[in-house]
């Protein structure tokens, strides 16, 4: 999956600079937990940083253009606990990625390496992939 | 993301610690040096609300390596006050006004005994609009160019120093190879998370010069720097053995190259000269044990010469302590740096109990820490030390310690000298 043609450009969403996802990307693949707001979870569960907060400036563009998931349980468990916002409205959904949702970086933080910033096409629909994860009840 | 038009000056964040659709845990520092740890408190349909707290780098480091949970950073800031930021999310106005912990709802606090632990492990992401690149130059040695070996300790060592000069500066920094070229052996390096190592390269230069001066006391120099002498000691050793020099490189967006210091092995050896007193009174935190019981460290030996796995479990320690013990058996050369069994170890595990501490009362004597506590305290002997100097002991020698951890690292010296001289009764 390359980005060099200008079809792939178009299917990406349009405040997408020519340079993101990087070229470091991989196709979107593997199980991955997200923080939603509800079982099932909806398309809105997915966008990306930057549109969760369009007014808001960001010192790293590239990662704001795409969204935040783990590669394990723990992961989304210790951010959702550690956060009153996400620990009052968030449920932790399990999923597993596909090339054609998009394309996916490993983005460790300093305390954790499991995060991971996926960057998904217009037409993706990664909610219609995502359940409840083992420690959630519907 | 940060606010600008407030009382907390011009910020800029100084290290994402946690990123979870924004950096949601940071710190951030103002244009006059004020460093802040930076926690996403709550949400609402039209503002995010931050705590900013004024934080010391020694206290940022406790909280960094969990000896301060993330609550207690917050509700005991060192200046007992902190911040409120409310930042819209209609524009981009946010307003800051100080608050007292008393007065913090308690929901939007992160959970009791949360803790970070910032890591080493993580993997490279560049930002390449903006590198972060530098370049280490090796010199050639030979015709043939520098020796494998050579390369590598020049790296290691750089590598060490660097990240000590980044952490001085309240940042914890891991770097990456990213490239080489022959001839004078470059090699490219670049920090994981973009961090610009500029600042650091700065101050190691002017490290380096006030030390080649020789104008005020070395130990002055480097303990005002903050930068840890046994990784500048190495550096500059690994230079003097290898008779080659190392220069300093930035790399510029455009891939212009500009030289920010150079060291070369007749200079390595004037500043060598300068530290040398230094290098044995002075002990940094990787060289001072926390773990109070030795029969612990002994039972941790035994299991690893055994093939066991060290657990809490095994140990009859909570979690977090199992690394300690690792690293107190490291200290003493039970362990080698993969923990596993040394032939001391072995030698040790083969004793009964009471040879066991004589073996290891050798063996701490021979340690940097525990020779060092025989030169301050003017001692030939471990059992001749008194225990209760611990503490001053480190305040005055220890590099890299903040208050909380140098009170518990003095708590095991304490018990372990304590127990040399029951051992030397019976």
């Amino acid at each position: 999956m390359t980005r060099s043609s200008s079809n792939d450009r178009l299917s990406w969403p349009d405040y997408f600079p020519s340079d993101v996802p990087p070229d470091e990307a991989q196709p979107a693949g593997g199980e991955a937990f997200r923080l939603v707001s509800a079982i099932p979870p909806t398309k809105d569960d997915f966008k990306s940083t930057y549109e969760e907060n369009r007014k808001r400036k960001h010192q790293e563009f590239w990662k704001a253009c795409g969204s935040s998931l783990y590669t394990d349980l723990e992961g989304a468990m210790v951010t959702r606990e550690r956060y009153k916002h996400l620990r009052e409205t968030k449920k932790i959904a399990v999923g597993r990625l596909t090339p054609d949702m998009g394309m996916m970086l490993s983005t460790p933080n300093p305390i954790t390496n499991a995060h991971l910033t996926v960057w998904f096409r217009l037409n993706a629909l990664p909610h219609l992939a995502f359940t409840a994860a083992q420690s959630e009840e519907i | 993301m940060l606010p600008q038009d407030t009382i907390l000056g011009r910020l800029t964040i100084v290290q994402v610690f946690d990123y979870y659709d924004g950096p949601k845990l940071f710190s951030a520092r103002n244009a006059v040096g004020t460093m802040f740890l930076v926690y996403w408190a709550d949400r609402d349909d039209v503002s995010d609300v931050w705590f900013y707290v004024p934080i010391s780098l020694a206290r940022l480091d406790a909280v960094c390596s969990g000896d301060v949970t993330l609550r207690d950073a917050i509700v005991k800031p060192e200046e007992r006050f902190l911040f409120e930021v409310t930042e819209s999310r209609l524009d981009e106005s946010a307003v800051a006004s100080q608050i007292f912990p008393e007065n913090i709802d308690v929901s939007r606090l992160p959970p009791l005994g949360d803790t970070i632990e910032v890591g080493e492990d993580t993997s490279p992401s560049f930002d390449r609009a903006n590198p972060a690149f530098h370049d280490l130059a090796i010199g050639r040695g030979t015709r043939r160019g520098p020796r494998a070996e050579s390369v590598a300790s020049v790296l290691t060592h750089w590598s060490s120093l660097l990240m000590s000069a980044t952490l001085s500066l309240g940042q914890r920094a891991r770097f990456f190879a990213v490239g080489a070229s022959p001839g004078s052996f470059i090699i490219t390096l670049a920090e994981a998370g973009g961090l610009r190592p500029d600042e650091a390269l700065a101050k190691l230069k002017a490290l380096l010069e006030n030390l080649e001066t020789g104008e005020k006391r070395a130990e002055m120099i480097v303990r005002s720097s903050a930068i840890n002498p046994r990784h500048l000691e190495n550096f500059l050793a690994t230079l003097v053995d290898n008779r080659t020099s190392a220069e300093i490189l930035t790399v510029d967006a455009t891939g212009a190259k500009r030289t920010i210091f150079e060291v070369d092995s007749t200079r390595a050896a004037t500043i060598l000269r300068a530290i040398k007193d230094l290098s044995i009174s002075a002990v940094t935190s990787d060289e001072i044990p926390q773990a109070d019981r030795l029969d612990t460290v002994f039972k941790a030996v035994v299991l690893a010469v055994k093939g066991r796995q060290l657990t809490p479990q095994s140990l009859g320690i909570v979690p977090r302590q199992v690394n300690y013990y690792r690293h107190a058996a490291r200290v003493l050369g039970f362990f080698d740096h993969e923990n596993l069994p040394t032939p001391l170890g072995e030698r040790l595990v083969a004793e009964h109990d009471s040879s066991r501490l004589e073996i290891a009362e050798q063996a701490f004597h021979r340690t940097r820490c525990g020779w060092a506590w025989l030169h301050w305290s003017k001692c030939t002997s471990l059992r001749d030390i008194d225990p209760e100097s611990a503490a001053k002991f480190l305040a005055e020698t220890a590099f890299g310690l903040n208050e909380t951890t140098q009170k518990r690292r003095a708590t095991s010296l304490k018990a372990w000298i304590y127990a040399f001289k029951e051992r030397g009764q019976e």
